[in-house]
């Protein structure tokens, strides 16, 4: 038993020392490892201080509402599913994987206590994300006039809701890892069901805003569909109305919410434990099945084949693919929202809209540049190359050709999404002339600059050292200054077209400068030696 | 006619540290020319300036009477280098990954293909090129690694530990592959620590210590009668 417990404590130590690098700030020896570690502490400092955030202002947005007794089933859901997705995409790997398995599993380690502690390390961050979300919640409640005891009710109950969630993350998670890990494009798979989920909630939102927008739904449809929505929520999801009874002072309410709770830690536990063996060999011996040869006799150039590399690299990982591939789902979705609706009203409303008044129209084409400019693969390509950057530095390859790939999928990943939405706001909106043509060489002018500014900035940050492609893809300096530059040279056009009030003149020298410059920067990347 | 010529090569790391300091040494055709030292002695930074892969801050290195510095996509079309741990791309097939060197190095289709499977066959990889790369094992990794290598033909072969992790009947094919390519008029330089095999297979050794040469010649000027082990701890304990 002691045994159990000491290596318990010793490997959840190592554990959370891990998270936010806290471990590579104490010992980093170099400074810019001791940097990027300062920079994920501060990144994670920054997550938690927005959701203290959110949860309190959004209490403050159900009292103004009168809505302030919907909170737990509200945050009871919110709550319940940040911790799904969160274990559900998380939990299998951090419990069952990781390189460090083997080695601790030959050590005179109880098998318990290496399950143990990787439990704990997943369930405790879950536990102080409920406690940021629930306890700024209560406060902010008091704050607006709920009673204190109803306030730590709440308070308390929302620390309940994540066990049963995460359990069943947990055991689904493991389920999908292991039958995924027997296709072979797996990170295709995946990345495609992701994208349809994000497509279908923006589209629902795009949906509700629109019908908002158009005067279709006022605030009182809205407080009556919120309590449809609520029915619904107690008729799927039974803990967020035993949290709204304990919140109430209803002891059965708690009872149950505490039952459950209990249930889920103890299944987990057992889960973890018993079965830590058996899932880690399970998992590590589930592979693809094996391929058939497709040999290809055709001979391809450099450029055509290392964006044949490039291709592959994005459809093999998710995290990828999400991240760059978005800009291009909302444009379509904004394309094919234009295409269904009834657009009279907007354009009719866009002539009020302050400062921009008639020139609103004209300015059009930013949208879809904004999206364009803001999520570019080549931000992170650079990066991805990671411990491969060794095989590319030995091998006859062309700055021009390597580079060129890069933003050659870059550009196959956006113009087509651009063109077809441009060509779709032309005929819905009735354009001609000029801003119909503007509709469709701008955003793409924009998204080849961006491509390349983004390029520019990984050259000069690169990280090739990441153990998991969503650190070179999401954290980074350049991933982050790639988004900045993008989203400022949009705005700097924007300005300038509404100061001078000749938006068409202004965007149709833009759309010019930027592709120049595009042009002109990638001229100049290319004269680089490979960064080392 | 001399391959690879390294002249006065000096590389210092930030901090001062010499990892090679004013090495030479030559390789002819037809050569295989093994590469030995300790740990840390400058074997990999040398393998690596060689290909390109690293710079360098004194000296010159010429592939075929062709400089480094000054046309390195010249040279590296000349070179083929397998380092020790060989990072595939995880996400490609075998053969796609053959394809993209066999692209980036300008081979033929008929080339490719016959090269491609008569390779694969004698290392014994003909039915696991179609797999993801990710679900190899070390040796495999090699195995693809090499094929990629020999895909193309090169004149100098710069390998890395190119035993490590192979079994015994592709070590043993491995180096039929070498002596072959040799004779029809390249040259082989490999670092390694196995120097039984170095012995068996070399017609010269350069040894180095602390980034310094320490001795070079053939196997018979270096060795004669002893084995190069002895020699080596020799020159080991001569410190």
């Amino acid at each position: 038993m002691t045994d159990w417990i000491r290596g318990t404590g010793l490997l959840l130590r190592i554990r959370l020392l891990r998270l936010a690098g806290v471990n590579s700030l104490i010992h980093g020896h170099d400074r810019r490892q001791r940097l990027r570690a300062l920079g994920t502490l501060a990144l994670c400092l920054l997550v938690c201080a927005m959701a203290v955030g959110y949860s309190a202002v959004y209490m403050i947005a159900l009292s103004e509402m009168g809505a302030l007794d919907a909170a737990a089933h509200v945050y009871a859901i919110v709550i319940a599913m940040l911790a799904f997705g969160a274990v559900g995409l998380k939990g299998p790997a951090l419990i069952f994987g990781g390189d460090d398995v083997e080695m601790l599993r030959a050590m005179p380690v109880p098998t318990a206590a290496i399950a143990a502690s990787r439990l704990l390390s997943v369930l405790l961050p879950e536990l102080l994300f409920a406690l940021l979300i629930a306890v700024p919640a209560a406060v902010s409640g008091v704050c607006l006039g709920m009673e204190p005891g109803k306030a730590l009710r709440f308070a308390a109950a929302m620390l309940l809701i994540p066990a049963l969630p995460t359990a069943a993350a947990l055991m689904v998670g493991v389920l999908v890892s292991w039958v995924t890990r027997r296709m072979r494009h797996r990170a295709l798979v995946s990345g495609v069901l992701s994208m349809a989920l994000m497509a279908l909630v923006l589209s629902g939102v795009m949906a509700l805003g629109a019908a908002s927008g158009t005067g279709s739904i006022t605030e009182q449809l809205l407080m009556v569909k919120l309590g449809r929505a609520a029915e619904l929520v107690r008729g799927l999801y039974p803990p967020a109305d035993w949290a709204y009874q304990a919140m109430n002072g209803h002891a059965a309410g708690f009872a149950w919410l505490l039952l459950s709770a209990a249930a889920a830690l103890a299944a987990v536990c057992l889960f973890v434990t018993l079965g830590f063996t058996r899932v880690c060999d399970a998992l590590a011996s589930a592979s693809a099945r094996s391929g058939v040869r497709r040999v290809r006799v055709r001979c391809l150039s450099p450029v055509l084949a290392l964006l044949g590399k490039e291709w592959q690299r994005l459809v093999s990982c998710g995290v990828y693919m999400m991240n760059t591939m978005m800009g291009a789902v909302l444009i379509v979705l904004m394309a094919a929202a234009v295409c269904v609706m009834n657009l009279r009203p907007y354009v009719g409303m866009l002539r009020f809209v302050p400062v921009i008044g008639g020139q609103a129209l004209a300015l059009l084409p930013l949208i879809p540049a904004f999206a364009a400019g803001v999520m570019q693969p080549t931000a992170c390509a650079v990066s991805l190359e990671g411990q491969q950057m060794v095989l590319l530095r030995a091998m006859p390859v062309r700055m021009r050709d390597w580079l060129g790939a890069k933003v050659l999928l870059a550009l196959c990943l956006y113009v087509p999404a651009l063109l077809a939405g441009g060509a779709v706001a032309v005929w819905r909106l009735g354009l001609s002339g000029a801003p119909a043509a503007l509709m469709m060489i701008y955003p793409t002018c924009a998204a080849a600059f961006a491509a390349v500014c983004s390029l520019a900035m990984n050259l000069l940050f690169p990280r090739f050292d990441w153990e998991q492609e969503v650190q070179a893809v999401k954290q980074g300096a350049a991933v982050l200054l790639a988004m900045l530059i993008g989203l400022l040279t949009q705005i700097a056009v924007a300005a300038l077209a509404i100061v001078t009030g000749r938006a068409v003149l202004v965007m149709g020298a833009a759309a010019g400068v930027q592709l120049v410059g595009a042009a002109a920067l990638f001229a100049l990347l290319c004269r680089r030696p490979m960064p080392e | 006619m001399e391959v690879l010529r390294i002249e006065n090569l000096t590389k210092v790391y930030p901090g001062g540290k010499r990892a090679v300091d004013g090495l030479s040494l030559s390789v002819r055709e037809g050569e295989i020319c093994a590469f030995i030292g300790h740990n840390g002695a400058g074997k990999s930074t040398t393998i690596r300036a060689v290909c390109g892969v690293m710079g360098f801050d004194e000296g010159e290195i010429r592939v075929d009477g062709i400089s480094v510095r000054e046309d390195p996509l010249a040279c590296k079309r000349r070179i083929a280098y397998l380092p020790d741990h060989p990072a595939l791309y995880p996400f490609m097939t075998g053969d796609q990954f053959i394809a993209l060197t066999a692209d980036l190095y300008g081979v033929g289709a008929k080339e490719r293909a016959e090269r491609t499977e008569r390779y694969a066959a004698m290392l014994g990889m003909t039915d696991r090129l179609g797999d993801l790369i990710d679900s190899y094992s070390h040796g495999m990794r090699q195995k693809t690694a090499v094929i990629a290598a020999l895909v193309h033909q090169p004149r100098l072969m710069v390998l890395d530990e190119p035993f490590v992790g192979l079994d015994p009947e592709a070590a043993y094919h491995l180096k039929r592959v070498m002596r072959e390519l040799c004779d029809q008029g390249s040259a082989i330089f490999f670092s390694t620590h196995v120097l039984e095999v170095a012995q068996k297979l070399c017609d010269r050794v350069v040894m180095i210590r602390g980034g310094r040469l320490v001795a070079q010649g053939t196997m018979e000027e270096i060795a004669g009668d002893r084995s190069l082990e002895d020699v080596f701890m020799e020159e080991a304990l001569h410190d």
